[in-house]
């Protein structure tokens, strides 16, 4: 292939990420070292660079600390049970009959294609405390029935489990993916030398699959980074601001109040945090591999 | 087999099914409610299984609030997505798996640094340009971000590293330009992974939420999820209602998922060993 060609071949996608991703990432952080507001939309003279001043006031900002801490909270706690889940239903269905396997990655996979809005509709009727299913089932087994989406840690949990619900069958793909690597030698030797189930599981199957698990965390936090759809629907942002994430509060200070510095001070931070993590992940998964 | 053997057969039978309806369920349910004549007559929760189905609901859903018609922005969304940002990134994984040239390096590192950018983060910009150009309110303004898809462009271009030399050099050596050979040989060797890339842009882009919401300040143009969640605002007491739009929103993507589930999930394996 011709040097010129190839160039021409990969143009159009080197244009558009140029365009829709370079430019405005250049812009975020243009925008974030000024006071463009409400009264800079209308005219630009009332524009004025404003140094790191934004970024000084988010950190006197409860709400921002708040949205670092909503959004990390379902970080932490979403991730390892996406991961969790993710195993534990691959596992299964490699070690069931090929017939009844596609069936069961389909039901676990169909919450990744459905849109999370509408989902998020679902859920919150499920969680209802009048006509939802799931506090008639806690009554039913004599447990509390609280008030899932009105009370601060609750709404926080509650939107964490649609997260993980929503996400753990692309990672159940992924790791089931992983496990069909491992060749089949390797458990027969074990079983020849009389290692059982858990040993085998222990000693075989958890040391192949963790450079898979450990690249898969780091997606996972990368995607729920960026939590948005679930809490806008769910909960707005409430009760008392638990469950406004990053994004969210992006969102409001950018288009509800029109502050765009301090608005694109959030989207810079975000932006960090997750360079952070992918940094994480190259340096994690250069540790696995041994290098 | 042992009797052992069978008990621990059966309990991860079980195990596997309870989870699968569970998992489902939210699913379900959503769609059985869409099909309950006014699901809040119920003094408490409704029941699984409508005890008379109707279609009032979605009647309603596409009579008074216009359902079809955000369908169909999302419709057009999604299939002007979709050929636009595989053909985009088809030639380029091609050319940086198979060929050398000055500044591969340098456009390597500009998609594997466009993939850790969080798109969400730069909507504000974004705005400010499609404004510019007067953009905002047409589907130029989804469509054209979204074909910008740097992850589309890895996958494609692992895949495209198997393609054998020996095939394209035989299609040089009778004459075809690579303008011919990308189209008449390697999109078929390529076309299990463009199907899949194909299926994945079409579901995200139809899922889509915070740019769309942002981008289409007109009714409308507003796309699904966006027109559901403003309907949302309003009627959210309206269970059946909600249910019906929510339904609308997600059998299609199902459907799509299940008609392509092979081409689908390779995309999302070979997501697992891309470095």
């Amino acid at each position: 292939m011709k040097a010129s060609t190839a160039l021409l071949f990969v143009i159009p996608a080197l244009a558009m990420i140029l365009l829709f991703v370079f430019i405005p990432l250049i812009g975020v952080l243009g925008l974030s070292l000024t006071d463009f507001n409400v009264y800079a939309l209308a005219n630009s003279a009332n524009l004025h660079f404003v140094g790191v001043a934004n970024f000084t006031h988010l950190l006197h900002d409860h709400a921002a600390w708040q949205g670092v801490e909503t959004t990390m909270t379902v970080v932490l706690v979403g991730v390892p049970a996406t991961l969790g889940l993710s195993l534990v239903c691959a596992l299964m269905i490699e070690s069931i009959g090929a017939r009844w396997r596609g069936l069961f990655r389909t039901a676990f996979f169909l919450p990744v294609v459905c849109s999370t809005v509408a989902v998020a509709i679902g859920w919150r009727y499920l969680l209802n405390t009048r006509y939802g299913l799931v506090n008639r089932l806690l009554a039913a087994a004599h447990l509390p029935t609280p008030n899932w989406l009105g009370t601060p840690g609750l709404a926080l949990l509650a939107v964490t489990v649609v997260v993980v619900w929503k996400g753990f069958g692309y990672g159940m793909i992924i790791v089931a993916a992983a496990r069909r690597e491992i060749p089949d030698e390797l458990y027969d030797i074990a079983r020849i030398e009389g290692a059982g189930m858990t040993q085998q599981l222990l000693r075989i199957t958890m040391p192949m699959l963790a450079p898979t698990l450990g690249l898969l965390a780091l997606l996972d936090a990368a995607g729920y980074w960026q939590l948005f759809a679930e809490p806008y629907v769910l909960t707005q942002g409430g009760p008392m601001g638990s469950t406004m994430s990053l994004l969210l509060l992006m969102y409001d200070r950018g288009f509800r109040w029109w502050r765009w510095g301090v608005a694109s001070a959030l989207a810079m931070v975000l932006t960090v945090i997750m360079w952070l993590f992918a940094w994480l992940q190259r340096h994690t998964r250069a540790a696995w591999r041994g290098d | 087999m042992s009797g052992r053997g069978m008990v621990l057969r059966a309990s991860r039978y079980a195990v596997l099914i309870v989870m699968a309806l569970a998992t489902l369920f939210p699913l379900l349910w959503v769609t059985s409610i869409a099909f309950m004549r006014s699901p809040e007559r119920f003094a408490g929760t409704p029941p699984l299984w409508p005890d008379h189905p109707t279609l009032v609901n979605m009647v309603n859903i596409v009579h008074q609030q216009r359902i079809g018609h955000y369908f169909l922005n999302s419709l057009i969304v999604a299939a002007a997505t979709t050929p636009l940002s595989v053909l985009v990134a088809g030639l380029a994984g091609y050319a940086l798996a198979q060929a050398k040239f000055r500044g591969h390096r340098l456009v390597s590192w500009v998609v594997m640094f466009a993939v850790l950018v969080p798109n969400q983060a730069l909507v504000l910009p974004l705005f400010e340009m499609f404004s510019a150009v007067h953009l905002v309110n047409h589907y130029a303004a989804l469509v054209l971000p979204a074909a910008a898809n740097a992850v589309s462009i890895v996958l494609i271009q692992a895949y495209a590293r198997a393609i054998p030399k020996d095939i394209l050099d035989a299609a040089r050596i009778d004459g075809a330009s690579e303008w011919r050979t990308f189209f008449s040989v390697v999109v078929p060797l390529m076309a299990p992974m463009l199907a899949a890339v194909a299926v994945l842009t079409f579901v995200v882009s139809w899922n889509d939420f915070m740019w769309p919401m942002i981008a289409m300040q007109k009714v409308d143009m507003q796309t699904l999820p966006v027109a559901l969640a403003s309907i949302d605002r309003e009627h959210y007491q309206n269970i059946g209602l909600m249910a019906a739009g929510a339904t609308v929103a997600i059998l299609p993507m199902m459907l799509v998922f299940l008609a392509s589930q092979r081409y689908y999930l390779r995309a999302v394996s070979a997501g697992s060993v891309t470095d």
